[in-house]
Parts: C-alpha cells; sequence; structure tokens
C-alpha cells in the first residue's frame, strides 16, 4: 500500500516588505523590482495572515469569523493569495 | 465571542509595529472585496485589479439619493517611502447647482508638485483602485470621468466618508517618484450641498 502524503499550503509573506500604512491600506514598495502594491483594508488582513501559521482554509475561516460573514469567502481568499504569490509579496508554494 | 476571538488572534500574530493599524482596519472597515493594485514604478502605469472600487450595475450600486457634505477638500502629497523629497498639494472644489437640484456636476481640482517634479499621472482612489484622473494645475473632473466605481455620486460620497487617496506619478530628476496622501475635508468646512 503506497501513502501518498500532501504538504499543507501555508502561505508566508516575504520578510523585510517595505510596509506603509494609509488611509485606504498598505502601500507596498518593492524598489528593487520596480514595483508598488496598493492593498485594501481585506486584502490587508489576508496579508497579515500569510505567516506560515494558517492554511489558506484557516485563513478563510478566520476572515469568516472576523468580519461575521455568512459564507466563508474562500474563493476570495485563495484569489488574493494567489495575487500576491504572483505579485512576489508572498512565498511561493511549496 | 466568536468574531472578537478571530480578531485577537488576527492581532497576536500581526507585527506590533502594525498591529495598532490593522486592530482599527478590523474594528471600523467592513469586508469588502479584497484589492490589490500593483504598479510598475518604472512604467508608471496600472496593471491589474482584481476587483472594481465598488460593484457596478444595478443591484450593487446605491440609489442616487444626491449628495450631501463638504465643498472644500484637499489632500497633503508625500512620498511614503521615504526615498524621494517630492512633496504635493491638491485641492479640490465640488462645483454645481446643488443648493436649487442637489445635483453636482463636477470637482475642479488644482494639483501642485514640488518644483522642477514632472508629473506624469494624478488620480483619485478608492480601495486602491483609479477611478478618476486629473492634471497638473488646474482640472476638472466632470460627471463622466469617474471610472470602475458606480457613479459621480459615488466618488463623492466616498470622499465625503474620507475613503480616497491620490496617488500621483511622475520624474524629478531621472528619478520616478509616487506621492500620495488621503483625502480630507478642508478644516470647518461644513457647506451642505442639498437633499440627503
Amino acid at each position: 500500500m503506497t501513502t501518498v502524503t500532501c504538504a499543507v499550503d501555508r502561505p508566508k509573506s516575504l520578510e523585510g516588505l517595505d510596509i506603509s500604512e494609509s488611509e485606504g491600506g498598505y502601500i507596498i514598495y518593492q524598489p528593487d523590482l520596480d514595483r508598488v502594491h496598493f492593498l485594501n483594508h481585506s486584502a490587508v488582513v489576508i496579508l497579515e495572515l500569510c505567516n506560515r501559521e494558517n492554511s489558506i482554509p484557516e485563513i478563510t475561516g478566520l476572515v469568516q469569523q472576523a468580519y461575521g460573514l455568512t459564507e466563508p469567502p474562500e474563493q476570495m481568499v485563495a484569489e488574493t493569495v494567489a495575487k500576491l504569490r504572483e505579485q512576489g509579496i508572498v512565498e511561493p508554494a511549496d | 465571542m466568536e468574531q472578537q476571538g478571530s480578531k485577537d488572534r488576527i492581532l497576536s500574530k500581526v507585527d506590533a509595529s502594525r498591529r495598532d493599524f490593522v486592530k482599527r482596519v478590523l474594528g471600523v472597515a467592513a469586508f469588502a472585496a479584497p484589492v490589490i493594485a500593483s504598479f510598475s514604478i518604472d512604467g508608471l502605469s496600472i496593471e491589474s485589479a482584481e476587483a472594481q472600487a465598488f460593484p457596478s450595475g444595478p443591484s450593487g450600486c446605491a440609489v442616487d439619493t444626491g449628495y450631501n457634505g463638504p465643498v472644500h477638500y484637499q489632500a497633503q502629497l508625500a512620498d511614503p517611502s521615504g526615498a524621494t523629497g517630492v512633496t504635493g498639494e491638491v485641492n479640490f472644489t465640488v462645483e454645481g447647482d446643488n443648493a436649487r437640484t442637489g445635483q453636482t456636476r463636477e470637482i475642479d481640482t488644482k494639483l501642485s508638485v514640488t518644483k522642477n517634479a514632472t508629473v506624469l499621472s494624478a488620480y483619485i482612489s478608492v480601495n486602491g483602485i483609479d477611478v478618476a484622473n486629473f492634471p497638473e494645475g488646474q482640472g476638472v473632473i466632470g460627471t463622466g470621468d469617474v471610472q470602475r466605481i458606480c457613479d459621480f455620486d459615488a466618488l463623492l460620497q466616498a470622499m465625503a466618508l474620507e475613503q480616497t487617496m491620490v496617488v500621483v506619478q511622475g520624474v524629478l530628476g531621472g528619478n520616478a517618484f509616487t506621492i500620495t496622501g488621503a483625502i480630507e475635508p478642508k478644516p470647518g468646512e461644513t457647506i451642505s450641498l442639498g437633499p440627503q
């Protein structure tokens, strides 16, 4: 019998991000990449939960509970994490 | 109880230097579609946006009841990265025959930046999304100039609720810069513009 083990995806934001707080959320500068990113409040919370301790379903659950949402925002969280990875703000998946 | 527990758990993992900010975010802001707007500083162009600043379509837009809020706004602009010393200021004046009809017609803009700096783009953002562009010096944002937001009044309401920012990108001495600042009613601004 073969046992297949799947690693749980626990996203983590990059170390040393240049984050500035603004009225609308975070402004993240990546001068080495010539990039600047604007995150609104909801994206800020998701980014802060990308700390290697939470899986994407756990992030979804925390966001749902924190905002008292009736439905888990599964798709929005997954897409946001993917976008953060695509933009080099969160480490790539293992 | 569960809701507060989740917020506490989130806050316990946030870097101490940003905890107060995230606490405010969790305390006052309702959950909206997450938005990540990414720019190439070099290219000075918006490249992506996850969602619209406000939902569009008949079901997503509030019924327009007219505008009731300040007439004069301002934004003090600075480079949040601290990489440049470029600064700027924008003044906004909401114009229209509001007293008679409660309808607004345009926002007059006046943007000034550090001497010798060249402005390549300037816009008002809501949730990080460009919703209205305006030029350096004097300009006008008309009712047909808003984008990715329900309508002109939605922009005015966002400004009145202090949910808007100005983002200005340009070059100075061959170096690109981005300066930003929150749009706020001018101090003492209490003028009412019509029915709410």
